[in-house]
């Protein structure tokens, strides 16, 4: 498309993509704004388009609405959260696979943002980026990748972390906390009650005097050798 | 990792010379009767772990063998003891003797040894039990 056939389109195209923008975003000046964005992301584009290109159009605008929404902060009534338990851990894991995204090469990046995130197909990619349909699907499966192998690391280093917590958690509870137990001619009791029996009675034969038995242990002692 | 394990798998009475009594390698596990505390419990005696073996000896032999291991802590450590009717060089009928070990960290510790006749029992304590004779207070 030539700089003259956009300029011709434009006019007609930017009122057609104000109001997409509206039924996304409500009568606003972000829609007015989104519109706009839109509008400079075609005129990049342009020397790629062909007539007609409202369809083109109307889906950059609407992924662009799109982004926006999900960029704005949502509120909720803080009597209406339901308990902590009833997180999923769903939110943690697409924070991480986004860190992952952004940590990827440039290119990838966008070409994942796009086809993912924003829902375009690869021949939309291809015309934005200005390339071709091959090439961008052999860099979103490098993007792929690279992404699936980064998560099973992080994973695994998760998996090694829980496990090495765990393993210190057993050992500190075996070295520190309570024990209570009993074997009684190779029987295991651990209820207290029979365990704190065992004990008092070793203690007592310990503690245990008794002058009169003593004496008359030490006299069979002394007759016996 | 491994201090962990080093950690827990210690055994407190490990270094005593009496200490494989306590692991069964003298007198079966199913002729002895040992108890094993550790904790809350034992607050009242002022003391954090118990642990003792009773058994009823089948011959002399095993009598003198506990004897004797009792006999080489007592030289190693030869610090504060209580002694009734023992002798080193031979076994009596009725016997105790009770030693006061060296501190471990802040703990006191105990070895505790009784025979009455065929009947040996054998205890190791430790805690902040600053004496026998409070020991003896509180167990009677």
């Amino acid at each position: 498309m030539t700089t003259e056939e956009f300029q011709q389109q434009a006019e007609k195209l930017r009122q057609q993509l104000v109001s997409i923008a509206h039924k996304y975003l409500g009568n606003t000046d972000e829609a007015e704004d989104i519109a706009q964005d839109a509008m400079v992301k075609l005129w990049l584009m342009r020397e790629q388009l062909t007539l007609p290109i409202a369809g083109m159009a109307s889906i950059v605008t609407r992924n662009l609405c799109i982004d926006a929404l999900r960029k704005k902060h949502q509120t909720v009534d803080i009597a209406q959260l339901p308990d902590e338990a009833d997180f999923s851990d769903d939110g943690e894991q697409i924070e991480q696979m986004l860190k992952v995204i952004d940590s990827l090469p440039s290119t990838q990046r966008t070409i994942l943002r796009m086809r993912h995130l924003q829902g375009m197909e690869m021949r939309e990619i291809a015309l934005v980026l200005g390339s071709t349909e091959v090439a961008v699907r052999k860099t979103l499966s490098r993007a792929r990748k690279v992404v699936r192998n980064r998560l099973i690391a992080l994973l695994a280093a998760a998996c090694v972390v829980v496990a090495i917590s765990m393993t210190a958690v057993h050992f500190v509870k075996l070295e520190t906390n309570e024990e209570c137990v009993a074997y009684v001619y190779g029987k295991k009791y651990t209820d207290q009650q029979t365990v704190m029996a065992e004990m008092k009675r070793s203690m007592g034969e310990i503690a245990e005097d008794n002058p009169q038995d003593e004496i008359e242990q030490q006299l069979n002692d002394l007759f016996r050798n | 990792m491994m201090w962990l394990l080093m950690t827990a798998t210690a055994q407190a009475q490990s270094g005593l010379s009496v200490s494989p009594l306590f692991e069964g390698k003298v007198i079966p596990t199913q002729r002895m009767v040992e108890t094993r505390v550790k904790g809350k419990m034992l607050s009242k005696y002022q003391l954090n772990f118990f642990r003792s073996v009773r058994f009823k000896a089948n011959n002399k032999q095993e009598i003198n063998r506990v004897h004797d291991m009792v006999e080489q802590d007592m030289k190693k450590y030869p610090g504060y003891m209580y002694a009734d009717n023992y002798s080193s060089g031979k076994s009596h009928s009725r016997e105790t003797l009770m030693l006061q070990l060296p501190k471990q960290g802040n703990q006191n510790r105990f070895l505790c040894y009784k025979r009455n006749n065929d009947e040996v029992t054998v205890i190791y304590m430790e805690g902040t039990l600053n004496s026998l004779d409070t020991l003896r207070e509180l167990i009677k």
